[in-house]
């Protein structure tokens, strides 16, 4: 081994005991501050849980409300349409129609053009 | 039909979205303080992570008839929710907006000055955290405070595992870089 070579040795671990401490520092400073950051983890408040769970009530009530409202409003108009049409058989919808039929009788004009051409 | 309170998170999902309203609050008492803690971290404020945790709380009643307990656990899903809560808010804050340091309260147990060194330690790792960029401290919080494995994260942020440890280990590195700066006001020199 030269004496550059010695030298090149002892540059590196030179920087290898500068660099460690502050490789190091920062390594136990990350560490510590999860260390604190885990023990001192926030606690939801009396409130906010209050909060959630009152949100949860919410939603399943609604859920139900929409649930049953949908059985209840095919239900009310089943029964509508069966009352409808026991207490008036066709009268709503005839009541909508117009009262003759709406086609012309084409017979005589086909009659006349028949006695045009003749026998 | 009351639900075992112990019972697993798809378990108590279930009886609630049939019903049980009893089951809400078992999962709202496993979930609330972490989602709590992961939103108080990324956004520094607590008024708003109380609104992210109660909104992602409130997603998860919604879905509750829906859930598919094959495609996600809680948890992670309930992560995911909240992080993009986080991110969604952060976003919308005006750039030059400064994060407020988190009054959080000085957990009980240990001397006073641990529990002071604590808290400055505390203070000094949410205003490093503020200045990670969002996706990166998103991850350091996830790996180093709640201690969630990668694969977790990884599903929780909707990336690739490989992804995660890269913005761990570039999140550590500079909060570490960070908080050294500080470190005789910490009281890292002395451990």
């Amino acid at each position: 081994m030269t004496g550059n070579d010695d030298d090149g040795v002892g540059d590196l671990s030179g920087a290898r005991r500068d660099a460690l401490p502050d490789a190091l520092i920062e390594r136990i400073a990350a560490d510590a501050a999860f260390v604190a950051a885990r023990r001192d983890a926030p606690a939801p408040s009396a409130l906010l849980m209050a909060r959630i769970e009152r949100d949860a009530r919410r939603v399943a009530r609604t859920r139900r409300r929409g649930g049953w409202g949908a059985v209840g409003g095919l239900l009310a108009a089943g029964a509508a349409g069966v009352a409808i049409g026991l207490v008036d058989p066709g009268g709503v919808i005839g009541a909508y129609l117009p009262p003759e039929p709406a086609v012309e009788p084409l017979a005589p004009a086909y009659e006349f053009q028949l006695a045009e051409l003749g026998p | 039909m009351r639900t075992d309170p112990e019972a697993s998170d798809a378990e108590l999902l279930r009886a609630y979205a049939a019903g049980d309203l009893s089951a809400a609050a078992p999962l709202a008492r496993r979930h609330a303080p972490r989602l709590l803690s992961v939103a108080r971290r990324m956004l520094g404020d607590p008024a708003e992570a109380e609104d992210v945790t109660q909104e992602a709380l409130l997603r998860l009643w919604r879905i509750a008839p829906d859930w598919d307990p094959e495609r996600a656990a809680v948890s992670t899903w309930l992560y995911r929710v909240a992080s993009n809560l986080c991110i969604d808010r952060l976003r919308r804050r005006r750039p030059t907006e400064p994060l407020e340091a988190a009054n959080m309260p000085v957990a009980p147990g240990g001397g006073p000055q641990e529990r002071l060194q604590d808290a400055q330690r505390r203070d000094a790792l949410e205003q490093a955290l503020a200045r990670l960029p969002e996706r990166q401290r998103l991850a350091v919080i996830l790996r180093h405070i709640e201690e969630l494995p990668n694969p977790d994260i990884a599903e929780a942020m909707g990336i690739g595992v490989d992804a995660v440890e890269s913005l761990t280990a570039r999140g550590r590195r500079a909060l570490g870089r960070i908080l050294s700066a500080r470190k005789e006001a910490l009281g890292y020199d002395g451990e």
